[in-house]
């Protein structure tokens, strides 16, 4: 097995770039030549990082697990977590998906971000994130699994706080990490609750790595067969970690704010692979969710919930990249339900395509931010179709695939999402079929999608008139804000993107176009990825007999697009315009997120801030200091027999030994006298 | 050899002899501090590297007959528990110098430095009760000198509550150790303040045969000393006074260590194993308090120095929960929690030392913005600040997911039981260190850069600075090479928690697999 400890490598490389910007960067990335190197060494090692994962992929027998070498982490008596890697159809899609569209991101980043002052910083972020990433989804056991999921935490937040002297900036990232750390919570105590039972299993004496998959895959079951009760809690709290990471409802509210970050970072870490780690992890852990119908039909539900209430709310945004972010939510909605359903292979083939389209979308918004002077209010946009032609291509193409249109690879993924669901066969709780209802909430949804992805490229692309000509032109003082960028007014041509930048996109498009028919074809996907499950699942058909699955979810995608063009086809409509007034109180809730963000922040931070300012005030200044003033004051006093405090103090402190020492001695007379 | 006693009675005795030199050595007074720390810390090196993790009892022990009557002995000696502690008392001793730049009496000041760090070694190897609470005590006495005499702010107040509190808290444990040395008395006819051979008395099950109020009061008179010193809620005031007024050289010399935990493992459950079975549930409950109620407090702090206070309180907390899970899982996540909590701590103070060497105080009103100026400043202090909050791969992680795993294991045998509760309300401590540890990161390096000077760190601040990134990241990535050298104490410490065990530090618990002792059947049932 020596081909498949290059694996280590794959992880190797990542962290060496990682190294290698953090700390020679600042001292390169200073001129443009400098750049282009720094720009270089961050993109070949996630891109040869992917050809080694391709070449094991390729040799990788799907019917086997490989366990690569354990290098021991934490080691005790009772309790052993080594260092070890599972290379098989799960982690290994993943890693071709992390390294792949990784690689391509950064080569577009080399474009996006050459005018940054913190270049090389930017690098070393997104190159440690892949590295976490890997650790993630590589990892044998459910504590590396935790290391990988805090650490893109931690990247996750450094970047969306990348430009940190705006200190919204820096809120949101705050918001993002402590939101996640609310996920994290449900998710330690799932893993530690896992690791418990597994441990309590008669047969385990002797294994220690109470973590690590192939033991709990080995013992799991049966504990959790017996214990329906426990199989419900365990899958919920791993639910839980879920919901905080994959932004679902009722923990979804950081990824909107995450937009703060630069795009690429929109692209990669909350578009294509951090946010679907819910999803990997559901997959890894099929056999806790298969064991309770109960948990399933939640995860069912909260998918088919937030798949619906995301796609209304990108319905009142007017920023192009926060329409791509409530659209991810409501994608991730989509995999939920196909996880909850007990169709896990569907779920991470909605991962898969969503990855191109979604990577797509979010770097095409990103060249028409790049082009359009870093404005990212569609209001501001308008026929940008002739001066962007390549992003304009793709980004149709990407769209088209998010919309459902037969052939193109988000088609695929949907209608078997829907399928799965509508099937029927997982997911009941007692007489409620949660399952089949998750399938139809889907349907509409998927219209829903097709119309507001249609209303963000004729915003955007068609329409009647180029918005930004009717902005007054800045004061030449004014014209370049902290960025060095300038900024947007009548007089500004957008200039398509730079080859670097082109590649992508290209690329993003091609797999977008082609890459869920090719892995649809012959049910490629489905017998790949099914290797990779242990233990029984439920059968659930993706075409389930008695229903038109083909023609609803055509018919859904054409509803969507058409009702889009009617509305949208001659661009903004007044009564979505800058004046806020003449929009319809329905569309203004659903800007505002229904109140919900609002709702939960202002009640958490400042209910918290008071309740900590008056605990700290009220309680712990009055009473708990009391206890120390009232110990001091009574010090102070027996020592205010001496002049000064520091003489007194120390005088008197020599008495209390000394007090301290004749009891001893009395203690010493007195037991000698005893002892006679 | 007495390795030991050299690096305890070095320290001590140069100190004074620095205090007695005066104005006469202030130039050179640095240097001579430097190298006796250091020399302190190559023997708890050179220690460490012949530590045997396999073998029985105390390794490197002393022994001398000190006052026969009262049974007292000057034994010293080491085990898994405490060569940690030992060691790290060194390093910070010796880091607390080289970042000490007193402008006055400075040889004063480095001579109390040196007692403090030698007085605290004592502590740490100290195996005889009358010894250890005379090095315990004294301890005491060169925070206070600091705080008066080179401190900042409400310097009286601070001192004055600083000693009131610990002296006043561990009064009743000298009460309990003169009943413990009447009940050894009584019960074997002979004197001994040994631990050792106090514990093994206990063990068999005499010691406190018939006696449980007895045990119980000298539990407590232990325990009640040992959570103010910790400090648990709600003990901890004087902590936050500490860390704001004492001089930071102090504070990293003498405050962070985790005395008062390093006791509840040494003595409250070898000796008092009934007492400690019972109480179990209430001293759990004080350590998730401490959690949730430190990490709001912290939350809200108007200076960073307070927010180190109110995070130590809930960081104590996560020891408290796995030493008093009884789960040897647990129990070594206390440990290890213990050392790297005097590490990490250590690494944010010595951070902010450089930060008041360019004049500021540590108030957020006057921070913000500082990661433009001083990137790499910002970057070893993100490190430092990961540690606190807990993240993977950082020494800070360890400790407290074990101990959580010990409050799950130990609480799975009864599901319904409030122990799973415990766990579930500890993980909360989690979020709220994110929270208050981001907050107080973005205050100080977020936001527009203000006016002011501050350039970025120096070479020698450079070196100190990496030095402890380091040792947080190796400790987070290869944490097996510290409890590989603790597993065999601390199961041995908690075989010797269970009643009448007849486990002593010199058997070793005989056959007993401490790995499994609360393991739970897969019936439900408790073996």
């Amino acid at each position: 097995m020596e081909g498949n400890s290059l694996i280590w490598l794959t992880l190797g490389l990542p962290i060496l770039g990682f190294l290698f910007q953090g700390i020679c960067g600042r001292f390169l990335d200073k001129t443009a030549s400098g750049k282009k190197l720094m720009g270089l060494l961050a993109v070949a090692p996630i891109a040869i990082a992917f050809v080694i994962g391709a070449l094991i992929t390729k040799s990788l027998d799907p019917a086997k697990a490989v366990v690569v070498s354990s290098i021991p982490w934490i080691e005790l008596k009772g309790l052993s977590i080594p260092f070890e890697l599972r290379i098989d159809t799960l982690s290994m899609t993943m890693v071709l998906i992390i390294t792949g569209i990784g690689a391509l991101i950064h080569l577009y980043a080399t474009g996006y971000m050459a005018e940054e002052k913190d270049y090389s910083r930017f690098f070393a972020y997104l190159n440690l994130f892949i590295a976490a990433m890997l650790i993630l989804v590589l990892g044998n056991n459910l504590m590396m699994l935790f290391i990988g999921w805090e650490g893109v935490g931690l990247c996750s937040y450094l970047l969306i706080g990348f430009w940190y002297e705006d200190v919204a900036n820096a809120k949101a990232a705050n918001k993002a990490f402590i939101v996640n750390r609310v996920g994290d919570w449900g998710l330690t105590l799932g893993l530690l609750l896992i690791a418990t039972l597994v441990a309590t299993s008669a047969e385990i004496q002797g294994e220690t790595r109470l973590f690590s998959y192939d033991v709990v895959f080995q013992h799991l079951p049966k504990i959790l067969a017996a214990n329906p009760g426990v199989a419900t809690a365990a899958a919920l709290l791993l639910f839980v970690g879920a919901c905080g990471k994959s932004a679902q409802f009722p923990l979804y509210l950081w990824l909107p704010d995450a937009m703060a970050g630069p795009t690429p970072v929109s692209a990669l870490i909350h578009a294509a692979t951090m946010v679907t780690s819910g999803v990997v992890l559901m997959n890894r852990m099929s056999m806790v969710f298969e064991a309770s119908a109960v948990a399933s039909a939640v995860v069912c539900a909260v998918g088919a919930f937030t798949a619906l209430f995301a796609a209304i709310i990108a319905f009142g945004q007017t920023d192009i990249k926060k329409v791509l972010a409530y659209s991810t939510v409501s994608q991730l909605g989509f995999m939920f339900v196909a996880c909850g359903a007990g169709a896990y292979w569907v779920g991470m083939f909605h991962v898969t395509t969503h990855a191109f389209f979604k990577a797509l979308l979010f770097l095409g918004s990103g060249a028409v931010i790049h082009a359009m002077a870093h404005e990212q209010d569609m209001r501001n946009y308008g026929k940008l179709a002739k001066y962007l032609p390549v992003t304009f291509g793709t980004m149709m193409i990407g769209y088209l695939a998010i919309a459902g249109v037969p052939g193109l690879s988000g088609f695929y993924s949907k209608e078997e999402v829907i399928g799965s669901a509508l099937a029927g066969n997982h997911a009941i709780a007692g007489a409620l079929e949660v399952g089949k209802w998750s399938g139809w909430i889907c349907l509409v949804v998927a219209a829903l999608t097709a119309m507001y992805m249609t209303r963000m490229m004729w915003l955007t692309f068609f329409g009647n008139e180029e918005q930004w000509r009717k902005i007054e032109p800045h004061h030449a003082a004014e014209g370049e804000d902290d960025h060095g960028h300038h900024h947007l007014d009548a007089t500004h041509k957008p200039h398509e993107v730079p080859f670097s930048m082109a590649i992508p996109l290209v690329a993003l498009a091609a797999l977008s176009l082609l890459g869920g028919w090719f892995l649809a074809s012959g049910g490629r996907f489905e017998h790949w990825l099914m290797a990779s499950h242990v233990g029984p699942l439920t059968e659930v058909p993706t075409h389930p007999e008695g229903i038109p699955l083909m023609a609803l979810s055509v018919g859904a995608a054409v509803l969507g697009i058409c009702a889009g063009i009617a509305v949208y086809m001659k661009g903004l409509p007044a009564k979505e315009g800058w004046d806020e007034s003449k929009w319809s109180a329905f569309r203004l809730r659903a800007r505002d997120q229904f109140g919900y963000d609002s709702l939960v922040v202002n009640s958490v931070t400042s209910d918290s801030a008071a309740f900590s300012a008056s605990a700290n005030t009220g309680f712990d200044h009055g009473v708990i200091e009391g206890l120390g003033e009232g110990a001091g004051s009574a010090t102070s006093w027996l020592g205010g027999i001496f002049n000064s405090v520091q003489t007194g103090l120390v005088r008197m402190y020599a008495s209390i030994m000394l007090i301290g020492v004749v009891v001893l001695v009395l203690y010493v007379v007195i037991s000698s006298g005893g002892g006679k | 050899m007495m390795l030991i006693s050299a690096a305890i009675w070095v320290p001590i005795l140069v100190g004074f002899l620095l205090i007695a030199g005066g104005r006469v050595v202030n130039s050179y007074s640095k240097s001579i501090a430097s190298v006796t720390m250091l020399l302190a810390l190559g023997i708890s090196a050179g220690l460490l590297a012949k530590f045997d993790s396999t073998v029985k009892g105390f390794q490197f022990g002393e022994h001398a007959e000190w006052i026969r009557s009262l049974g007292t002995s000057y034994s010293l000696g080491l085990d898994g528990i405490s060569i940690w502690m030992f060691a790290l008392t060194a390093l910070l001793g010796l880091t607390a110098v080289l970042i000490s730049n007193p402008t006055e009496r400075s040889a004063q000041f480095f001579g109390q430095i040196l007692i403090l760090s030698g007085v605290l070694l004592g502590v740490f190897a100290a195996l005889d009760l009358v010894l250890f609470y005379i090095f315990f005590e004294l301890s005491l006495v060169p925070v206070a000198m600091l705080i008066l005499g080179w401190g900042r702010g409400d310097q009286k107040k601070a001192a004055t509550r600083y000693l009131a509190m610990l002296f006043g808290g561990s009064l009743l444990m000298l009460l309990a150790i003169i009943a413990i040395g009447v009940q050894f008395t009584e019960v074997t006819g002979r004197a001994s303040m040994s631990i050792v051979d106090i514990q093994a008395v206990v063990a068999s099950g005499q010691l406190w045969a018939g006696k449980e109020q007895l045990e119980t009061f000298a539990f407590w008179g232990f325990l009640l000393a040992f959570l103010i010193k910790s400090p648990a809620v709600p003990g901890h005031s004087w902590l936050a006074s500490t860390y704001e007024s004492a001089p930071i050289g102090a504070t990293v010399a003498g405050v962070v260590l985790k005395v008062g935990t390093y006791g509840l493992f040494r003595f409250c459950l070898p000796l008092f194993p009934h007492a400690a079975a019972a109480n179990a549930s209430l001293v759990t409950l004080i350590g998730v308090v401490g959690i949730i109620y430190g990490g709001v407090l912290a939350i809200n702090q108007k200076n960073i120095f307070r927010v180190m206070a109110f995070s130590t309180v809930s960081h104590v907390g996560f020891i408290l929960i796995g030493l008093f899970s009884f789960s040897h899982i647990g129990m070594v996540g206390a440990a290890f929690q213990q050392f790297n909590h005097g590490l990490a701590s250590a690494a944010v103070f010595v951070l902010l030392s450089f930060l008041m060497a360019r004049g500021f105080t540590g108030e957020f009103s006057e921070l913000g913005g500082l990661k433009r100026k001083m990137p790499v400043f910002a970057s070893l202090f993100m490190i430092a600040m990961l540690a606190n909050l807990g993240l993977p791969l950082t020494s800070g992680f360890v400790g407290e997911i074990l101990a959580l795993m010990g409050t799950f294991e130990s609480g799975y045998g009864h599901f319904l039981g409030l122990n799973v509760g415990y766990a579930v309300a500890a993980g909360i401590g989690a979020i709220l260190s994110a929270s208050y540890m981001l907050y107080a990161y973005q205050k100080m390096f977020y936001g527009e850069a203000k006016e002011h000077e501050a350039k970025d760190l120096n070479l020698n601040e450079l070196l100190l600075g990496v030095v402890f990134a380091i040792a947080i990241i190796v400790g987070g990535v290869l944490p097996t090479f510290i409890l590989q050298r603790m597993d065999y104490s601390v199961a041995v410490t908690g075989s010797a928690a269970k009643p009448n065990s007849g486990t002593t530090w010199l058997n070793g618990g005989g056959e007993v697999d401490p790995g499994r002792v609360y393991a739970v059947s897969t019936e439900g049932g408790s073996k």
